[in-house]
């Protein structure tokens, strides 16, 4: 089994409402996938089914081969997860959290924790409750990271922290999965560090799976076409828009390309950053919801 | 998960140790002077030489003297809900503050959690427990060589404090692990206790098997008749009623208006002239005095049975709480 | 040691970019052969980046016979690219009078460098690198 992650048609429903369907991927070991998607669309839900706060409504989901609701004892040991909220013993201190961490029964380096504490300047004695949000935060991850585990599920874990913090906790991440080979589900909103870390991605809207794949393949199977008005079809008619928007004389898509881009001369083509598919699906599902309210204009051949 | 569990129990224990230190300081001198009063007031002697058949005056007096100690009598029993807030605090803060969610993904299954804290809470309240009926005990020996023990004294020994103790954890714990809040599952489960103890100890204790009843004329000679002596000492009499001659139970109106029509006392006649007075008036009409008892051998089974109510309560309201939380989403 | 850096906006793909630093690094003579290349660990440590980015930068770099890795020992350089540049004084004479054309028609170092970046692309694509 050298899947870390696998998840099959995955659903997961609250009442009538579908939080999640049809989500069928899977990780590799050392894997590091960006979980990306507006908020309530499903990502911490999705996080929450592979650790086993959630039981799937339909479909499955496997942590190395074991079920995270049934198989717990074996799963949890081997899995770090850190929520949104990043909660923690408050009238713990630091030191007491580490310690912990420790006593369970769980791959624990000690080492590496205290290191990294010392390293952030986070004082031992102190309680966490005293700590601010951002210093919570590292001692939740430092948390989850020194378990050794060989898949890290993080909820926005670094949404909180300034520019220099976030280089650090990605540089120490990447440390971390370059000696221990874990696979990484990591969701955020800041696309730049995403880019930087992860080497796969996986879009979720309205609760389903847009896209899932590697970071160089989406950006290979896709393109910006920039053309006059009144010829959009020609992109269309081949490939699946994503999303199209309109300037005054000209129209610029976003495409997923099935097959070589044939176009004429008064097109250009550009590579589009993960930043601007991410953005194209995300504004094609608004368009899905909630329909655009632009005049119809008329297509002149 | 088990040092964790010690270590957020700290200031819980802390207190429970302050709450035992406090009460002991309270009963000690208390206890002391009932003491005193035992042997001052000649009751003890009185005892030694004529048993408790001949003191009835002296058994009476120091038996109304411990309602001078209502505050402490008070406190103790509203001890045994102070143990289940200190045992169910913890836990339900960390359902509160949604800690449980960094609980259950460390490498510890929730079933672990919850039994690895239920065993800790019910051992600190068993030691609890066994420290408070220790001074409860040691409050109430003089008054348990006089009095009946299916009442005041009832939560004094055996495991009845401990069944108190689980039942009003059970109950927070239910409340809280369901609402999510502190306060209100504590507010329920001072509620709850209350009505559990006044139910049980008013409706169903006197009930939980059949009073043994005896029966006696009313008047014996021209005297209204002593208590019966078939009745063991330091017997609990449920009830004593007046029945007539058919067998009937005479009602409080009736008795009021025999009051009102042959009581009538008039200054300077003596106890034996009132009685004679009130036969006459009463003619032809024999009232029986009935009275129910339990005797004082049966306490060990009520207590049994007591214990048994609120443990079975608790051990309910506990497998609830298991199974939500290994259920619980999120 | 080797000191590496990723651009984001040069448009070229972070693990070329390494490449490329590793081979201007050997040709300027900051990096000799025998030289050992920083671990996995430490280049993800410092540029926060994927670890399979400086995998395939060092497996690119091996494939075309300029470095080697010893397990256990770490990652080596046992060849050097082309020749030293000392060699291509021809190129370095023509690169000059270009040069100097370039400043006397006005166009201040940040265009040049600029003029150089596009120019070589397009070559690149033209010539089908």
């Amino acid at each position: 089994m050298n899947e870390v992650l696998r998840t099959e048609n995955l659903g997961k429903k609250y009442g009538s409402h579908w939080a999640l369907k049809e989500c069928t991927f899977s990780l590799r070991p050392g894997q590091v996938t960006a979980l990306v998607g507006p908020n309530g669309a499903g990502k911490s839900t999705m996080l929450e089914l592979a650790i086993g706060l959630l039981a799937p409504t339909e479909g499955t989901v496997q942590v190395l081969g074991s079920s995270p609701t049934q198989e717990a004892e074996q799963v949890l040991p081997r899995v770090g997860f850190v929520a949104q909220e990043h909660p923690l013993y408050r009238g713990f201190s630091v030191e007491e959290t580490l310690k912990m961490g420790k006593l369970m029964k769980q791959r624990w380096d000690d080492e590496f924790a205290r290191r990294r504490i010392e390293k952030l300047g986070l004082p031992m004695k102190k309680r966490v409750g005293r700590l601010s949000g951002g210093q919570q935060a590292q001692v939740a991850l430092t948390l989850a990271v020194a378990k050794r585990p060989d898949l890290l599920l993080l909820d926005e874990p670094i949404a909180a922290f300034d520019p220099l913090a976030r280089r650090e906790f990605l540089q120490a991440l990447m440390e971390t999965v370059a000696e221990t080979g874990a696979a990484v589900l990591l969701s955020s909103h800041i696309l730049g560090d995403l880019e930087r870390v992860c080497d796969s991605m996986l879009l979720v809207y309205g609760g389903r799976m847009q896209i899932f794949g590697e970071v160089d393949q989406i950006l290979a199977g896709h393109r910006i076409v920039i053309g006059p008005v009144g010829e959009e079809a020609l992109a269309s008619k081949v490939h699946e828009v994503i999303h199209q928007s309109r300037a005054e004389k000209q129209v610029s898509t976003l495409v997923k390309l099935d097959g070589p881009l044939v176009l004429g001369d008064r097109w250009a083509v550009h590579e589009p950053s993960l930043e601007d598919i991410v953005l194209g699906y995300l504004e094609r599902g608004n368009d899905v919801a909630a329909p655009s309210k632009r005049p119809k204009e008329k297509v002149t051949a | 998960m088990t040092w964790a569990t010690w270590r957020q129990y700290r200031i819980e224990l802390i207190i429970a140790l302050a709450v035992i230190g406090w009460l002991t300081a309270f009963i000690i001198p208390a206890g002391a002077s009932l003491v005193t009063r035992f042997e001052d007031s000649g009751l003890a002697a009185c005892l030694r030489s004529d048993g408790l058949s001949g003191c009835g005056t002296l058994a009476q007096r120091f038996i109304d003297s411990y309602r001078d100690f209502s505050t402490v009598t008070m406190w103790l029993e509203f001890l045994p809900s102070a143990a289940g807030v200190l045992a169910a605090a913890p836990i339900i803060m960390e359902i509160e503050q949604r800690t449980y969610r960094m609980a259950w993904t460390q490498s510890v299954t929730r079933g672990r959690w919850i039994a690895t804290k239920l065993a800790l809470a019910l051992v600190g309240i068993a030691v609890f427990s066994a420290a408070y009926a220790a001074m409860k005990g040691w409050f109430y020996s003089p008054l348990l060589r006089v009095d009946e023990p299916f009442n005041r004294t009832f939560g004094a020994t055996s495991v009845v404090p401990f069944a108190y103790a689980i039942f009003c954890f059970g109950v927070a714990l239910a409340a809280g692990v369901l609402s999510r809040r502190t306060i209100p599952a504590m507010l329920v489960m001072v509620i709850l206790y209350f009505v559990a103890r006044v139910f049980v100890g008013d409706v169903l204790r006197p009930a939980f098997t059949a009073p043994l009843e005896v029966r006696q004329p009313m008047f014996t000679g021209e005297m209204l008749s002593p208590r019966p002596e078939v009745i063991p000492e330091r017997s609990w009499i449920v009830s004593i009623s007046m029945v007539d001659k058919s067998g009937q139970i005479v009602e409080q109106a009736e008795i009021d208006q025999i009051d009102a029509t042959c009581g009538r006392m008039e200054k300077g006649m003596t106890e034996k002239e009132i009685s004679a007075a009130f036969l006459a008036c009463l003619g032809d009409r024999e009232y029986t005095q009935r009275f129910t008892y339990h005797p004082p051998d049966r306490l060990v089974k009520f207590q049994a049975m007591e214990s048994g109510i609120y443990v079975g309560a608790a051990a309910a309201l506990l497998a609830l709480v298991v199974g939500l939380v290994v259920r619980r989403a999120r | 040691m080797i000191e590496l850096y990723i651009d984001r906006r040069s448009g070229v793909s972070p693990y070329l970019q390494i490449v490329e630093q590793v081979k201007r690094a050997l040709l300027l003579g900051t990096l000799h052969v025998g030289d050992q290349l920083p671990t996995l660990k430490e280049v993800v440590g410092k540029l926060a980046i994927n670890p399979n980015t400086v995998l395939k930068a060092y497996r690119e770099l091996e494939y075309e016979g300029l470095i080697e890795t010893r397990p256990g020992l770490g990652t080596f350089v046992i060849r050097s690219p082309a020749g030293p540049l000392d060699s291509h004084a021809g190129l370095r004479a023509s690169l000059l009078d270009w040069l100097k054309e370039a400043r006397q028609a006005g166009l201040d170092e940040e265009s040049i460098v600029a003029l150089f970046d596009s120019t070589r692309r397009e070559s690149r694509v033209k010539e089908g690198i």
